[in-house]
């Protein structure tokens, strides 16, 4: 579970975020969308415990990420929006760091790799990958420990269709294997796949969050409305093109 | 709403104490740096620039015959004294502040694992201190195998000396470099914050001190020299040095009341805790520093 109370963060004069209550129930998929700037990464980096709040408490699997920022971290697998790693590492070099730090073994990284659709690529130094193998990368590197909770920052942008496609199955199968997940995303149709509930961000304001069916009857939009239909509705973003 | 349990101590600001748990962490911190930082073309260069230039101090003393001689180990110890206390320093000032600067996004995925801030800092200093030792290895390493091979081991534990003082004069720049990386707000101010500290230290430090003991020259000079040497960890280790390596018979007079002040134990002694102070302080400052802002 994670819960945020009165989550706030300034940065010099900007207000990122302003408080934010918010909580992500055990073994459920909650998606934050927003524009670029809404608060998204702030919030799920403040949950990974690397944005300090300015104001309000994060709880992550029972640890306040402020006092016991170890134990929470312990709970998580965060992947970051851009993976960026010293030049030259290999991709098993840093998933044997990573297990290092988590105090985990990793006898088979080859098999994490499969999981998220790479192949034969162990020893590649991670520039070399596309930015969608990083993207997996990315998700390898947040599954590893098996954490029961996902912090994951758009894990599909820069990913080809099929490669998005096989990141929202991921997510999927995730989420059937009972992990919390908190993920940001700009693909509307992944969110629609893989959420079970939304919160909607603007401009550093947490505007909305439930389920899509409560959400679409509570702002009046038809029956079986999406998650498009939602986030216009939510953000001010008329329809401009006739259908 | 779930509230978070609070039934905790207060938040305690600054980094938590390392624990024996904590030295795995710290060692693969160290291990993944060291690879990373030698993978870079810095510090290849330095390691080769260093150790041609110390071979060629080693083989510089050309008899009248125009036959090449090899230095002994205490000449060659002076000359290289020179070199190591200067660029050394050079060389983890630019590392530290380099390695720490900020928009470091690279570390993230590694910044988000459940180790603490002082793990993490002190890990990756590690791992740069490691290849600071490396660049000291291969300069006085070569010219140590050269100089023993054609002359003899007279006068090595003076030479040892030094390439040891070249690794905490750099271990005193790392540091220092560190504490402007995590400072800076960015990666150009972070080098250019390390040049100009090394410039300082190196150049403007040296002249301040002589228009120092000038003002004081009727008083008590020999404190404030002592105050000074303290104060700059370079300056320090040079004048133990010399007078380890035998002050009286470099520098006649001068350095026979060098010897007077810094000669045996006491003058290790001062260097030592000067050293201790250069690198742990700004070391410490780096955590705390850390421990309270964004990873």
């Amino acid at each position: 579970m994670i819960v945020y109370h009165g989550f706030t963060k300034r940065y010099a004069d900007v207000l990122a975020v302003e408080p934010v209550s918010l909580t992500v129930e055990e073994g459920e998929t909650l998606a934050l969308v927003g524009p670029n700037g809404s608060g998204k990464t702030t919030l799920l980096k403040g949950a990974a415990g690397l944005v300090r709040a300015t104001a309000g408490e994060i709880g992550v699997a029972g640890h306040d990420i402020a006092r016991h920022g170890r134990e929470a971290r312990r709970a998580v697998g965060y992947m970051p929006q851009r993976l960026g790693f010293p030049e030259g590492a290999t991709l098993r070099e840093v998933l044997r760091l990573i297990a290092r730090l988590r105090d985990t073994d990793l006898p088979r990284p080859e098999l994490l790799l499969e999981r998220v659709g790479l192949d034969n690529v162990l020893d590649r130094q991670i520039e070399t990958l596309s930015g969608g193998m990083r993207q997996r990368l990315g998700l390898a590197i947040a599954l590893l420990g098996d954490p029961g909770v996902l912090l994951l920052d758009e894990p599909s942008a820069a990913l080809d269709p099929t490669g998005a496609l096989l990141m929202r199955d991921l997510l999927c199968e995730l989420g059937k294997e009972g992990k919390t997940i908190l993920i940001s995303s700009h693909d509307l149709m992944e969110v629609e796949a893989v959420a079970d509930r939304l919160a909607v961000l603007v401009a550093g304001r947490l505007v909305a969050a439930g389920d899509p069916a409560a959400l679409a009857s509570s702002l009046d939009l038809k029956h079986g409305a999406g998650v498009e239909e939602i986030y216009r509705r939510l953000t001010g973003l008329e329809l401009r093109v006739a259908a | 709403m779930t509230h978070i349990q609070l039934a905790n101590p207060p938040l305690r600001v600054g980094a938590r104490p390392l624990t024996a748990a904590a030295l795995p962490h710290v060692l693969a911190l160290a291990a993944f740096e060291l690879r990373s930082t030698m993978r870079g073309k810095m510090v290849p260069t330095f390691a080769v620039l260093f150790a041609v230039v110390a071979a060629g101090l080693a083989l510089a003393g050309l008899g009248g015959s125009g036959q090449l001689l090899v230095q002994g180990f205490t000449r060659t110890a002076v000359s290289l004294m020179t070199l190591g206390y200067y660029i050394m320093p050079l060389l983890g000032l630019l590392l530290g502040a380099m390695a720490f600067a900020a928009n470091s996004a690279a570390m993230e995925a590694i910044a988000a694992q459940p180790v603490g801030i002082a793990e993490l800092v002190l890990g990756r200093a590690l791992g740069l201190l490691a290849a600071i030792v490396l660049v000291v290895v291969a300069g006085f390493g070569g010219a140590m195998v050269l100089i023993a091979a054609s002359a003899g081991t007279a006068g090595i534990g003076g030479f040892l000396l030094v390439a040891l003082g070249s690794i905490l004069a750099g271990a005193a720049g790392l540091a220092v470099g560190i504490l402007l990386g995590v400072v800076s707000r960015s990666r150009l101010g972070a080098l250019g914050g390390a040049i100009a500290a090394w410039l300082f230290a190196a150049v403007v430090f040296d002249l301040i001190a002589i228009g120092v003991l000038q003002l004081v020259g009727g008083g008590q000079p020999g404190r404030w020299l002592l105050a000074l040497l303290g104060l700059n960890p370079i300056d320090g280790l040079r004048a133990v040095s010399l007078v380890e390596l035998g002050a009286d018979v470099l520098l006649g007079p001068a350095g026979a009341a060098l010897e007077r002040m810094l000669g045996g134990a006491a003058g290790l002694s001062f260097v030592a805790v000067s050293l201790t102070l250069w690198i742990a302080v700004p070391l410490a400052a780096a955590v705390t520093l850390s421990s309270r802002r964004d990873r």
